[in-house]
């Protein structure tokens, strides 16, 4: 069943990407990841599950007055960038692409792009 | 959990084949020392998650089953090779959560069982650390099972000008009946039962699900005390200890949690 693995490896030929996860951030399981030890995988697995549910939780972050669905979160460090993008299914699985890019390699947008082709295969290839 | 857990590590340093089974909790199916399958009837299974959730219907699913993932004509009613594989994970986390806490002794039969999806093999190490954290994540909603196995009972009214809801507490309320437990909830919203169990811990916190008495069920109710204050005995002396409790301190209780959390 290579079908995770081709997505991630999609994911990794991003310029500038230095790791990726694909989370179920329901539950913060870390389905599969690469470019990351085992167990620092999981670790960021449920951080990143954490602050996910805390943007979903938050009518803050809600652009239309009837709310909104989250597609993507992006933080930004001097470094690098990681971006978030979310895939909601109808069955609980709601899974979530993290990728950590690096700042002098990478350009958001075209990873942002990219990422999306990635989550369109992966729900419909 | 800390003898199924041993046996699980045993059989994957023999890196055995075969089904640790659980009395009629279900089992453990393993490959070459991994757990490939976990069998049980306290969680929903495969089926019932993607096809109660309405994401394949029931012709789906047996297309699924015979033909394997992405075959046929790509609709939108077509499951991914990605997307079976997400879900068998999710699917085997949970019934492995549950199962681990069965209170059956755990017997091995050698020999390969009969089950599907059979492509996944996850390390019992990773599942039992999986576990523990799943069991952090359930404690920091609210810090009591007492709400996980009983019916769900929705309040009729409430005081507040505004809640926030998660989108699966909402579909709880809606479903609740006053007789479905979580479990059941989850099966027929296909829905995983931990992903139900966190989100009734999450309601009985906010005030939305009535929280069950302790020990109601099994042996006499323990008479009410507001304020936790200690039991006494009816007609026992007045209480004439000190008028102020001392500050409770907050790093021992901490400490003393992490402690008897070791000891699961």
């Amino acid at each position: 069943m290579p079908a995770i693995e081709d997505c991630l490896t999609a994911v990794m030929a991003i310029p500038g990407a230095r790791s990726v996860g694909l989370v179920d951030f329901a539950s913060g399981l870390v389905i599969a990841a690469e470019g990351r030890a085992d167990g620092e995988a999981a670790e960021h697995a449920a951080g990143a599950a954490e602050l996910v549910r805390a943007v979903v939780a938050s009518p803050v972050f809600s652009s239309a007055g009837t709310g909104d669905e989250i597609e993507e979160i992006t933080v930004s460090g001097t470094a690098g960038h990681h971006l978030l993008a979310l895939v909601t299914t109808e069955t609980d699985t709601r899974l979530c692409l993290h990728l950590a890019l690096a700042a002098d390699r990478g350009n958001i947008a075209l990873a942002r792009h990219r990422m999306r082709d990635v989550l369109r295969d992966l729900a419909a290839g | 959990m800390r003898q199924i857990r041993a046996h699980l590590e045993r059989l994957a340093g023999e890196r055995a084949t075969g089904t640790l089974l659980l009395g009629e909790d279900g089992a453990f199916h393993l490959l070459d020392g991994a757990v490939a399958h976990v069998e049980t009837g306290l969680t929903p299974s495969l089926r019932d998650l993607l096809t109660a959730s309405g994401r394949l219907s029931e012709q789906g699913w047996e297309r699924l089953r015979s033909r394997g993932p992405g075959q046929g004509p790509a609709t939108p009613a077509r499951l991914t090779g990605a997307e079976l594989q997400a879900h068998a994970l999710v699917q085997l986390f949970d019934a492995a959560f549950f199962l681990l806490r069965s209170p059956h002794e755990p017997v091995f039969h050698e020999g390969r069982g009969g089950y599907w999806p059979d492509f996944l093999a996850v390390d019992p190490v990773t599942l039992c650390v999986e576990t523990r954290r799943r069991g952090g994540l359930l404690d920091e909603a609210w810090p009591s099972p007492l709400a996980d196995d009983g019916p769900v009972e929705p309040v009729r009214r409430q005081r507040r000008q505004r809640v926030i809801l998660t989108g699966l507490q909402l579909e709880i309320l809606l479903n609740a009946d006053g007789r479905k437990t979580p479990s059941g909830l989850a099966r027929e919203l296909g829905r995983t039962r931990f992903g139900c169990t966190l989100a009734v811990r999450g309601l009985v916190a906010s005030a939305l699900v009535r929280a069950p008495l302790p020990g109601a069920g099994d042996g006499p109710a323990p008479g009410v005390r507001v304020g936790g204050a200690p039991l006494r005995e009816a007609g026992a002396p007045p209480f004439e200890g000190p008028t102020k409790w001392a500050d409770a301190d907050l790093a021992l209780l901490t400490r003393l949690h992490d402690a008897l959390r070791e000891l699961e």
